[in-house]
């Protein structure tokens, strides 16, 4: 896959590709990619001309949403420093921090992969996202409930719980 | 981004289980966020959860937990609570990392004693004890016994320490609030904080005799201190310890402590404080400051250690001036004996602070100097040396002995 052109940035930034388990590339900005501790630590030991990641466990429908994820918290992270340099007042990270809540109201499925991938690639904001969202979803249920909303099949033999 | 044409995917069916199949680590991370009232629930979902809750790290009751327990006022919600801690304790498998309870018993409950032996047994690193209002709680000896503990915060409790205490060897962090600290037999407390915040108080400490105070070094030079520190005076942090004989103070906490309003002198005096041990840093105005304040509230003082410790901060103060500009008619140091300096460099603020202590002190016997091993001998010692011979001495007793 070849890069797009893009005039209105220069210097050209570097990117690097990541491949999805279903065999599909991801150009993305250096610092994007960099959001991923598992990749930042990688970084050092890749050649310049050889900056490829093959991410097994990841699918391209979670990739993309990851990435989403990973370009939005730097471009947002750019914009609040530079509101503090400034010192404007700004409510960056309360937008920042509504822009997540929307991102993680996905269904259940989605948001197993999301977890999945988030421990995956060590992105540690994302991973917190993810495990704060599936917490809220227990919290508060019946068992009932629980096993309803996460496709729990009651195996258990006496279920003290089911007169509830 | 670049993307090539997406497919929808097919792998996982709509209607699998997915989250029972996630890995130990995440499904502990998801209950640590829920509620323990709720994670243990989570054993009722199927047979592989049964026994998933057992294995979660923290076990914390809290307000979120206990949403609306009965009133502690209500005799059989309190048992009901304390059979549920025994309970979640008991079945509880494993190493534990955190326990915490908060604002629920009486602190006449007996089973908390049975918590912390049961505690002691999971090496556990953290633990919160904190008791609503009413009789503070006696902290077993048994949570001496947990080597593990890096953590400890204890609201509203007496803390009684076994005559044969070895301390806790990981301790990080110590936050005793409304906490009574009791020793007829030793009385001796030695805290070794390693604490980021230096959240120690001594709020409540008329039995303790002797504290020292050391703080870890790396907490304190890059973190930048909290601002309620900066603004309450430094008698706030030093009240409980009016009792004590021997005061040692290490230099990061000697800092922290300098960060504080500095008074002219604290409001309480020390009695009975005859030793004093400061490791501070001459150049620094604000630690100037501090010693001079606790100087002036320890009228009994006999013997007082100071080690320099010249820490490449050479920013505040050069001139020497600080320890000459205090009047000569104040009276300071009145009973002092003896004074040991050490990691002396022969820097002004140094030499001025020997004049100042021959000047006051009139019982003085001796001043033991010791040289700085980076001061290379010849003429900067004896330079200094000379120097000093000059200084008057209020004692006619007293000895300088130089060493090192």
């Amino acid at each position: 896959m070849k890069d797009s052109f893009n005039p209105s940035i220069e210097p050209p930034k570097k990117t690097v590709t990541l491949v999805s388990s279903d065999g599909y590339d991801f150009e993305v900005e250096e610092e994007v990619a960099l959001e991923s501790q598992v990749i930042k630590d990688g970084f050092e030991d890749k050649a310049v001309d050889d900056r490829e990641y093959l991410l097994f466990n990841v699918h391209s429908d979670t990739l993309e949403l990851i990435i989403k994820y990973c370009e939005k918290h730097v471009s947002s992270r750019k914009s609040i420093s530079a509101a503090a340099a400034s010192s404007s007042s700004s409510n960056g990270e309360e937008a920042l921090k509504e822009w997540d809540e929307h991102f993680i109201s996905v269904d259940t499925n989605t948001l197993y992969d999301i977890l999945m991938a988030a421990d995956y690639l060590n992105i540690k904001s994302l991973l917190d996202l993810a495990i704060q969202k599936v917490a809220d979803t227990i919290h508060g249920r019946s068992p009932e409930q629980i096993r309803k909303k996460f496709n729990i099949e009651n195996d258990s033999i006496i279920d003290p719980w089911a007169s509830e | 981004m670049v993307r090539c044409v997406p497919t929808r995917r097919g792998v996982f069916l709509q209607s699998s289980d997915r989250l029972t199949g996630l890995p130990t680590e995440l499904i502990n991370n998801i209950l640590t966020l829920v509620p323990i009232r709720d994670v243990v629930r989570t054993s009722a979902l199927s047979r592989n959860w049964r026994y998933k809750w057992m294995y979660i790290p923290e076990i914390v009751f809290d307000s979120r937990s206990i949403p609306l327990f009965p009133p502690s006022a209500s005799l059989q919600g309190q048992r009901n609570l304390v059979d549920f801690v025994t309970h979640v304790l008991s079945f509880h498998s494993g190493t534990l990392q955190k326990f915490g309870m908060s604002g629920y018993l009486e602190s006449s409950c007996n089973d908390v004693d049975r918590w912390i032996l049961l505690l002691s047994r999971k090496s556990v690193k953290m633990i919160t004890l904190e008791f609503p209002q009413g009789n503070q709680y006696k902290v077993p000896s048994a949570l001496f016994s947990i080597q593990t503990l890096e953590e400890l915060k204890l609201k509203r409790s007496i803390l009684k320490l076994p005559s044969h205490t070895i301390g806790f060897k990981n301790l990080v962090d110590l936050d005793l609030w409304k906490v009574t600290l009791t020793n007829e037999t030793i009385a001796t407390y030695n805290v070794f904080l390693y604490s980021p915040c230096g959240s120690i108080y001594f709020d409540n400490t008329p039995q303790l005799r002797i504290a020292s105070i050391e703080m870890l070094p790396m907490m304190v030079g890059g973190i930048p201190l909290p601002r309620h520190l900066v603004t309450s005076r430094l008698d706030a942090r030093l009240t409980g310890l009016v009792n004590v004989q021997e005061l040692c103070i290490f230099k990061n906490f000697m800092k922290i402590l300098a960060a504080h309003i500095i008074p002219e002198r604290l409001c309480f005096t020390y009695h009975i404080l005859t030793t004093m041990l400061l490791e501070m840093n001459f150049e620094s105005l604000v630690e100037n400051s501090t010693a001079l304040c606790l100087f002036r509230s320890s009228p009994c003082l006999l013997t007082l250690h100071v080690t320099s410790d010249f820490s490449g901060q050479h920013t505040l103060l050069g001139n020497g001036r600080f320890w000459e500009s205090i009047p000569h008619e104040e009276i300071i140091f009145a009973r002092l004996n003896n004074l040991v300096l050490s990691g002396f460099m022969g820097m002004k603020n140094e030499v001025s602070f020997v004049q100042f202590v021959l000047r006051c002190a009139v019982m003085l016997h001796t001043i033991r100097i010791t040289w700085d091993a980076t001061v290379e001998k010849g003429t900067k010692r004896t330079g200094t040396l000379e120097n000093m011979m000059q200084f008057r001495r209020a004692s006619p007793r007293a000895r300088v002995i130089f060493s090192g």
